[in-house]
């Protein structure tokens, strides 16, 4: 092997991860070449001083300011979650005041609008319902509170919807009764 | 994979145990420190890959999964902060020159041997200092290096190999052989 096929070698056996038939023919050609031997040498000396490093430690403003940080997300995630308690806790009263005041006023609870509803639009409300209960045990940060009460928000104006729906449908079949109109 | 005191302290700090967290912290926090230290040659912008690291690591412990170790994937973490900061400072003219990336004497290590190592890996090019700081100093195989730096073993191979010839030069000015 001449010294460039050796150089090419050379690093990895001065890591010592050079075995078998090439660590032998870099051994024999370093015995007889003085040019590679101080190049070993070099690259020895380098890998003597890589291991000097040590770890080093971290400043503990570095780490005061972290777990401050940690604390102030950790206070957020903490009043976000107890908002959405809340926030489920309204939605639900909501919802049964709703219900109550249709049925009261003679309207069915669950208005003729909700079923000529399609699939993928009630699909909707149950899921951003669902979600506001799976939320109400989680943590969370800023972003995802965000789309959280995107979706609480949604799901309101859905119900808000819903309500003027069945009051219309209320008032339209009282005129047509009436009217006598047949609908 | 994770030892066992990091796998209990993972599960509390995704509760919210912040003292949980800080347990993790306190076991890693060193080696974090000198691997921004080691890459980016000087102790604000390690400071801020530092905090950076730790912060999201917080924001984001429920997305480890425990697949590999939890070092390796806050250390992943740290090198991700590390390069951004290093693009962000190509940005800036005034950083261009190798020695004003800032090198910083006081906060290298306590010894003159450790002050010589943060000094001679201050003159190579990001790429042969990551890879070097991770094989070398912090002892991951190539295939784990190359896991973190997202290039192949090979590449990584290379960058440690031309790395060391460049500090070969550095530290050996009269080299007879180049």
């Amino acid at each position: 092997m001449n010294c460039d096929e050796i150089k090419a070698l050379l690093y990895e056996y001065c890591d010592g991860e050079l075995t078998g038939a090439d660590a032998e023919n870099v051994r024999a050609h370093l015995a007889g070449c003085a040019g590679c031997r101080a190049l070993a040498a070099e690259l020895t000396g380098v890998n003597s001083l890589l291991k000097t490093a040590s770890p080093l430690r971290a400043p503990d403003a570095a780490v005061s300011n972290v777990l401050s940080e940690v604390r102030t997300i950790s206070a957020r995630r903490k009043r976000a979650a107890a908002g959405v308690h809340w926030l489920g806790f309204a939605l639900a009263a909501a919802v049964l005041l709703i219900v109550a005041g249709l049925d009261a006023a003679g309207i069915s609870p669950i208005p003729a609008e909700f079923g000529r509803l399609s699939s993928a639009a009630r699909e909707t409300i149950f899921s951003n319902i669902g979600s506001i209960m799976d939320r109400a045990h989680a943590h969370s940060d800023f972003f995802t509170e965000a789309v959280f009460y995107a979706k609480a928000a949604g799901a309101m104006l859905m119900a808000c919807l819903l309500l003027v729906a069945a009051v219309e449908e209320h008032f339209a079949r009282r005129l047509a009764h009436k009217f006598h109109i047949t609908r | 994979m994770m030892t066992d005191s990091d796998i209990a302290l993972v599960a509390r700090a995704v509760e919210g145990d912040e003292g949980a967290f800080q347990g993790l912290m306190e076991a890693h926090k060193d080696m974090v420190y000198s691997m921004a230290y080691r890459i980016l040659g000087n102790a604000e912008d390690a400071q801020d890959a530092f905090q950076e690291t730790f912060v999201s690591a917080f924001r984001n412990l429920k997305k480890f999964r425990g697949d590999s170790k939890f070092s390796t994937w806050l250390y992943r973490i740290a090198l991700n902060r590390s390069r951004d900061i290093l693009s962000s400072r190509r940005r800036r003219p005034q950083h261009e020159s190798i020695h004003e990336e800032g090198f910083d004497h006081a906060a290298a290590d306590s010894t003159d041997a450790g002050t010589d190592v943060q000094e001679a890996l201050s003159t190579l090019p990001p790429d042969y200092r990551t890879a070097i700081t991770l094989r070398c100093i912090m002892g991951y195989t190539y295939d784990e290096a190359a896991d973190m730096m997202g290039i192949p073993a090979g590449t990584v191979k290379t960058y440690v190999f031309r790395g060391k010839d460049e500090l070969r030069k550095v530290l050996s000015p009269g080299a007879a052989i180049t």
